[in-house]
């Protein structure tokens, strides 16, 4: 047992619970100096995983060397794994939250808000994927989504004091509750078959039951697990917003407050895809044929929906919804082309993924920023004429629009051509095609705002200007010069998705 | 490994450059768009020139040469790949006139010049970057670095179509144009992958693909679909109908690149992958692409017949050249292939030349149609002179180099022993008379017979604006008379292709 390895969630739960103390001293209209503590704390957290060693190592020497331990351990206990994917999600996660929180700073300063409980439940979010994307036990991985999820319910309701349009924040969280609880309940159904047929609830004793003939090509193991495993799937499913589990999303994009859907559109896609690569990809992998399936069959649904339904969108944060039920779609595209010799298209998930956060984050910023300042930018129509009034944010919003239709010289070219040419190299070039014909289609919707940004007129009733803020400029700064940056130069994150990759496969 | 030379890649950075500059300059007059783009675009032009007839170039040495050759991303075979043989050569020189050029004509543009003039340095390096490229994954982020800012050219400082019939207005000709053009793309795309995955070891390099044998099925399949995705781009029936919406509503620079340099992508891409790489998949598709080929010719030249918007009549007749570009290389000997790289040349500057002078007419008396003008030449006899010059260019008239052009392609038909291309040939050659009709027809409706009464005031040609005509028909004369600039640099280039080809198809001519 080495607990030096939960380190990174140690010191996020304790932050968590710390940050729950403080609050009860700050008065109303101070809070967000949690904000700023907040903030601090996290750059604490990412700066001592990474550089401070312990016992002499580094945490992430761990995952230096091929045959990876920690003092000759890798596990806490045989469900609990610190790999090398896990190292870099766990990172992820909390630069997410960093992000988001120097976004909001300002967000969160209305009177409206006034409660200062959003940060802690942040942390309680990352806690939870944290340790999602570490669990190799049923159990620990529910947990770890519930963990996820709940704060997430609550948070979606945050801005309760709506301007004059009714309860859309309360609405969002409680259709949010009730859906994720219902595919929690059936994640749960799926682990409980799952047990019942094998007496054993570690992902590497249950691998041990599913069994493929070649030579028949029949499947030999029970079905009822095979069931469970798919329930467990759909509830993933339901997670990534994979269509068609993806019904809750738009809806509770559109009523959220924009830093909690800019975290959620994000965080836990990354921390189930994963979950999804952990578990399907690599443990599960006898069925391996079954799941690529699957996965294709829900990476074409995803990309035909997200992106035809997004064609109508007035609504910026419903239609990103459906860019990112699209987007989701292009990364299941990626895991399907799993093939043993060929993790071509799982590396693209990765890298794909990590372009999609920084892509997403910018976007979203932008919306933060214009909601912060103006009260606007939830509307195609706020954003006319935004190319003359803030010829930045709307440069911003342009590169992170580009990189998610797939242009280059930007990130998201990149990963989709590494996504499609894992497809293509696995013979599913059928699937290539619809995923290079779905970007061409999606350049439709993301020029409509283009368009409404620097080809329209500034509206009459508009201010000319937009005051700055620091802290959010600064990380659309970031935002946008990672974008390019991963576009021009993609070698070191690329090697980087491969190097994780080979670290993934189990003991 | 590493090989390094720096020519290419400064015809590509210095208008990139350019547009990073202009975006970063303030208002400042002294600094102003116009003069750093004019600087950009001169850099090009005069290197260009050099790499051309200077002596560094061999036009007999096999192989590419000016390479520029660094691993990118080696776990997917990508590398920053560049260089120039003798396909390719003659059209960096094309763009880097038309850089020039298009900068000339846009002088007088006062409507946001800062980001007109970035945009189209953009566009500019993207165009270098596509015929230089020498790795496919390059070729199609330069493909998308000329296209994507094409839409905000065109959508912002286009201008409304005016055919009596159907009114478009710029923002849908902006969007069909790049809906369109990303459709190409994303064909490409998915083609590159294929071919990059049928190679013994990943590879996007254009040099090493050129030794893979693919088989016969896959040839035959995939040579559709690159002849589709590059045809997408070059005009070709029926997928060119972005092309007369997209050139006429864009502003001119615009419409000279767009029809001077983006139609020849195509081209060039036609000749450099699918043509050399599937010799098998020439053999089986020659005839339909050969009819094809034709169908543009006579449906290009009858649609212009048509039309009565000048820029619409300059595009259909883009439309119509380009169908000699695809006789040409459907000739598959050296005569056809060196008439269709001549012809994509001596297009460009030609139909540049016209849309410069249709913008000019539109800047003086602010209408496209036809029928609206008459009698200019007596108030305007330069601008006259030089699109009487680039009509009768169009239309193949000697010394000027549409004839050269078109006499090769046709002459490589002919000598194909098939009496279906014959057949072809005499349509082509007949198409002629209408080439001729329309071309002269517009000119004779907008320069002479009675002067307008609204333009008895009108004055000539400035001195600024006459430098880009000149410039143009000096190249139209100069490689009219002496083709062998041209055909010179080409030719080896070409055969070695053709020899390729010939080791599969039986019948592939000298």
């Amino acid at each position: 047992m080495s607990y030096e390895l939960l380190i990174p969630e140690i010191l996020v739960g304790t932050l968590a619970l710390l940050l729950i103390i403080i609050d009860l001293f700050i008065n109303k209209e101070k809070k967000h100096f949690l904000a700023h503590i907040t903030a601090f704390g996290i750059s604490a957290i990412i700066f001592i995983t990474i550089f401070v060693k312990i016992n002499g190592n580094y945490l992430f020497d761990t995952v230096g060397q091929l045959s990876f331990s920690f003092q000759g351990q890798n596990t806490v206990f045989q469900g609990f794994v610190f790999d090398r994917m896990a190292f870099v999600f766990k990172e992820i996660f909390l630069v997410i939250a960093l992000f988001v929180t120097y976004l909001s700073i300002d967000f969160f300063k209305d009177a409206r808000f006034g409660r200062g409980e959003i940060y802690p439940l942040f942390l309680c979010v990352v806690l939870g994927m944290m340790f999602m994307v570490s669990a190799t036990e049923l159990i620990l991985l529910f947990v770890a989504i519930e963990l996820t999820s709940i704060p997430l319910y609550i948070m979606a309701a945050f801005k309760h004091k709506n301007n004059n349009s009714g309860n859309i924040s309360g609405e969002a969280g409680l259709k949010y509750f009730i859906l994720g609880s219902l595919a929690s309940a059936l994640l749960l159904f799926g682990m409980s078959l799952i047990y019942a047929y094998t007496g054993s609830s570690f992902i590497s004793e249950i691998a041990k039951h599913l069994t493929f003939d070649t030579i028949e090509s029949q499947l030999t193991t029970p079905p009822a697990l095979v069931v469970g495993l798919l329930f467990v799937l759909g509830g993933l499913a339901f997670k990534i917003t994979a269509a068609p589990f993806h019904m809750w999303a738009p809806d509770v994009y559109e009523g959220g407050p924009a830093p909690v859907i800019a975290f959620l559109s994000v965080a836990p896609k990354g921390a189930v895809i994963a979950v999804l690569i952990r578990l399907f990809i690599t443990y599960f992998s006898p069925l391996l044929s079954g799941w690529t399936l699957i996965f294709s069959i829900l990476a074409v649904i995803s990309m035909f929906a997200g992106n035809l339904l997004a064609l109508h969108q007035e609504n910026v944060k419903r239609m990103l919804a459906y860019s990112g039920i699209a987007q989701v779609g292009y990364v299941l595209a990626g895991l399907a082309s799993a093939k043993p010799g060929n993790m071509t298209g799982v590396e693209g998930a990765i890298f794909y993924l990590i372009a999609y956060t920084v892509t997403n984050l910018a976007a979203f910023g932008v919306i933060i920023y214009l909601s912060s300042t103006i009260g606007k930018g939830e509307f195609v129509n706020d954003y006319k004429g935004l190319a003359k009034r803030s010829p930045w944010l709307a440069l911003v919003m342009l590169v992170s629009f580009l990189s998610l239709a797939g242009l280059p010289p930007l990130a998201g070219f990149i990963g989709k051509f590494y996504l499609f040419l894992g497809a293509v190299k696995s013979g599913l070039v059928w699937l290539a095609a619809i995923g290079v014909v779905n970007s061409v289609i999606s350049l439709f919707y993301y020029l409509r705002i283009a368009k409404a940004m620097y080809l329209e007129e500034v509206p009459a009733d508009a201010s000319a200007t937009l005051p700055s803020l620091k802290p959010a400029s600064l990380v659309l700064w970031i935002t946008l010069f990672a974008i390019i940056t991963l576009g021009v130069y993609p070698a070191p994150l690329a090697s980087l998705s491969s190097e994780i990759f080979k670290m993934l496969i189990p003991l | 490994m590493i090989e390094w030379n720096g020519v290419l890649t400064s015809l590509i950075l210095m208008p990139i450059l350019g547009a990073i500059a202009i975006i970063c300059s303030s208002k400042n007059e002294f600094i102003s768009p116009r003069a750093i783009s004019l600087i950009a675009t001169l850099f090009g032009f005069i290197l260009s020139l050099a790499v051309y007839f200077g002596n560094a170039f061999n036009p007999l040495a096999p192989g590419f040469q000016f390479v520029d050759h660094i691993e990118w991303l080696p776990s997917l075979g990508i590398s920053y790949y560049l260089g120039v043989d003798g396909m390719n050569l003659p059209m960096v020189l094309l763009t880097g006139i038309l850089g020039i050029t298009a900068v000339l004509a846009s002088w007088k543009i006062d409507k946001r010049p800062k980001e007109f003039f970035a945009l189209a340095l953009l566009v500019i390096a993207g165009v270098y970057g596509v015929f230089v490229s020498l790795d496919l994954f390059f070729l199609l982020l330069f493909y998308e670095l000329a296209s994507i800012p094409i839409y905000f050219l065109i959508a912002i400082w286009g201008s409304d179509g005016t055919n009596p019939w159907r009114a478009t207005k710029k923002e849908y000709a902006a969007l069909k144009l790049i809906l369109y053009l990303q459709f190409g793309g994303a064909i490409l795309f998915i083609s590159f992958l294929l071919l990059a995955i049928n190679a013994p070891q990943l590879t996007f390099s254009i040099p090493e693909l050129l030794k893979v044998q693919y088989s016969q099925a896959f040839q035959h399949w995939v040579f559709p679909l690159l002849v589709i995705g590059f045809g997408i781009e070059a005009g070709l029936w029926p997928f060119h109908t972005w092309l007369p919406d997209g050139h006429s509503a864009a502003p001119t620079a615009m419409s000279m690149i767009l029809a001077g340099v983006l139609l020849k992508m195509g081209g060039y891409g036609l000749m450099r992958l699918p043509f050399t790489l599937f010799p098998q998949g020439v053999h089986d598709w020659v005839l339909v692409f050969a009819v094809i080929g034709i169908i543009n010719i006579v449906y290009g030249a009858f649609c212009a017949l048509k039309q009565k918007d000048i820029k619409y009549i300059v595009a259909y007749s883009s439309i119509s050249h380009m169908g000699i570009v695809f006789l040409g290389l459907a000739t598959l000997n050296i005569i056809g292939f060196n008439g269709a790289l001549f012809q994509m040349f001596s297009h460009g500057v030609v139909t540049a030349l016209l849309f410069a002078l249709a913008g000019l007419i539109y800047e003086k008396t602010h209408t496209r149609l036809v029928t609206e003008h008459g009698g200019l030449a007596q108030r305007m006899p330069f601008l006259a002179s030089t699109f009487v010059i680039g009509a009768l260019a169009s239309l193949g008239l000697p010394t000027l180099s549409g004839f050269v052009a078109e006499f090769l392609v046709f002459l490589g038909i002919w000598s194909v022993p098939d009496r279906f291309y014959h057949i072809l040939a005499m349509l082509g050659i007949g198409t002629l008379v209408i080439t001729a009709t329309y071309l002269l027809r517009a000119v004779q409706k907008i320069f002479y017979g009675p002067l307008n009464e609204k333009y008895s005031t009108l004055a000539d040609l400035s001195f600024i604006e006459k430098i880009h005509p000149v410039l143009l028909i000096i190249f139209i004369i100069v490689v009219g008379i002496f083709p062998s600039i041209i055909t010179d640099v080409s030719t080896m280039t070409l055969t070695s292709v053709l020899d390729n080809l010939r080791n599969i198809i039986p019948g592939v001519m000298q």
